[in-house]
């Protein structure tokens, strides 16, 4: 159950890129899920390629071919590592790695709760509650013995480091996000730090500009004529009735739908991400140098893990 | 078979495990929500450069509302929910992504692998948190 809902995911969400012309992804979907997530896949509507939506900043961050070079070499290095360890190569797997298509639904799906709900299939199946994904590292680390877990991410599972001589720092696993990293761990800390620093102020900045706060109000008067009162679309999403269940209840699939519907009828997500893209150029243009190489040691990155292999 | 499939694979055979985990706290040497930030933890801090008062998460939490920061230091008593200032990801692999919404929603913030750093987004804005894959960064 818990295996069929991550390949679902990855598969519903695959799927724009697909439609948006990557021929590849499909067939290597359906080759390599199971019947039971094929079938779910079938029933799911086919996301239109032109509602994903991207914002200025996606382009200081890796694409999704770009990740999976850099997952390949990474878990090339992790195999050579854990078997000259001693690891048998049957035991090292699962790795936590992924393929092409989920490189790729990754990178499409980037900016889906972005706005709170906004799918109104999810709104009605799950309410505020994200579609169940599975607790990616919980799985890692129970499919490994701690013998196995000392040598790939060099603790055991309760968390603490292993005594055995020769493991390098972080296991396996961290020995090859250092040997993929190539450039100065600072600069490209810097980096991220200064990418996230852009995003916040965008996001408040947004949070902030009237036309927001106009599309705000539309929305909130949408709500109300449904009978819910909330000011602001995030107070719905964490409203705390919600938080105290990890599924959704009536109630809050009720609001949830609510919400999509007026999000849908007011235009709110078209009119503030539009509002967020603008103050991110303009917040990228005043460090237009600083991202610039940061995006260069990105580039770099990926350029030393395609002619590693 | 790929390896997240695998790994997909694995976990259907581990599920029982996860339910008595989950049903159960962890009974291993490095306690989630004892107030020390320990290997495989996610640490939450009051104040900036990690000081203050401190909560450690092992697992993932949709919102933080049930949780206080502990211990003595600054900030101790205080809901972790919109009051964390800076975050150390003591994982080795996985990046912690912390959301300015609850349910994993909203902007976030990444705490990469044996990291530390001041929040940007969810500065005293932190709802929930995730634990992520690096390549792709797919959060569970």
């Amino acid at each position: 159950m818990t295996a069929r809902v991550l390949v679902r995911t990855a598969v519903l969400l695959a799927l724009p890129i697909a439609v948006a012309g990557c021929a590849a992804a499909p067939a290597d979907v359906a080759v390599e899920s199971s019947g039971g997530a094929a079938a779910v896949a079938g029933a799911e509507p086919v996301r239109p390629a032109e509602t994903v939506l991207t914002l200025p900043l996606d382009a200081y961050a890796l694409t999704a071919a770009e990740d999976h070079v850099l997952a390949r070499a990474a878990e090339a290095h992790v195999r050579h590592c854990a078997t000259s360890l001693g690891l048998d190569a049957a035991a090292v797997d699962p790795l936590p790695f992924g393929t092409a298509a989920e490189s790729a639904s990754a990178a499409a799906g980037r900016h889906d709760r972005r706005y709170a709900v906004a799918d109104p299939e999810v709104a009605a199946a799950h309410g505020y509650h994200p579609p169940s994904t599975t607790d990616v590292r919980r799985e890692f680390y129970e499919a490994h013995t701690d013998a196995e877990l000392a040598i790939l991410v060099g603790a055991t599972a309760d968390g603490v480091p292993t005594a055995r001589e020769g493991i390098p720092d972080g296991g396996c696993l961290g020995a090859a996000a250092r040997a993929t990293a190539v450039a100065d761990e600072a600069a490209l800390r810097a980096g991220q730090e200064l990418v996230s620093a852009v995003q916040s102020d965008a996001w408040h900045a947004a949070l902030a500009n009237p036309r927001v706060l106009d599309a705000f109000a539309a929305w909130s008067a949408c709500m109300a004529e449904a009978g819910y009162d909330y000011a602001a679309p995030m107070d719905a999403n964490d409203d705390p009735r919600w938080w105290t269940s990890d599924v959704a209840g009536p109630e809050e699939i009720a609001t949830a739908v609510a919400d999509v519907a007026c999000k849908e009828s007011t235009g709110l997500i078209a009119v503030w991400s539009a509002v967020e893209a603008g103050h991110q150029s303009r917040l990228i243009a005043a460090s237009r140098a600083e991202l610039d190489a940061y995006r260069a040691l990105l580039d770099a990155q990926v350029s030393a893990a395609s002619t590693a292999r | 078979m790929t390896p997240i499939r695998r790994l997909a694979a694995a976990a259907a055979a581990t599920i029982l495990t996860s339910v008595l985990v989950t049903g159960a706290s962890a009974t291993a040497s490095a306690v989630e929500h004892d107030g020390g930030c320990q290997g495989l933890e996610l640490c939450l801090y009051y104040n900036s450069g990690q000081s203050g008062a401190l909560h450690d998460f092992r697992y993932r939490v949709s919102d933080f509302a049930p949780y206080r920061f502990l211990g003595s230091g600054k900030g101790a008593g205080t809901p972790v929910k919109n009051n964390a200032a800076s975050a150390a990801n003591r994982d080795g692999y996985f990046t912690a992504r912390v959301y300015f919404n609850s349910g994993y929603a909203g902007p976030a913030d990444d705490v990469p692998p044996l990291s530390a750093r001041n929040l940007g987004d969810t500065y005293n804005d932190n709802a929930s948190f995730n634990w992520c894959h690096q390549q792709p960064l797919v959060c569970g």
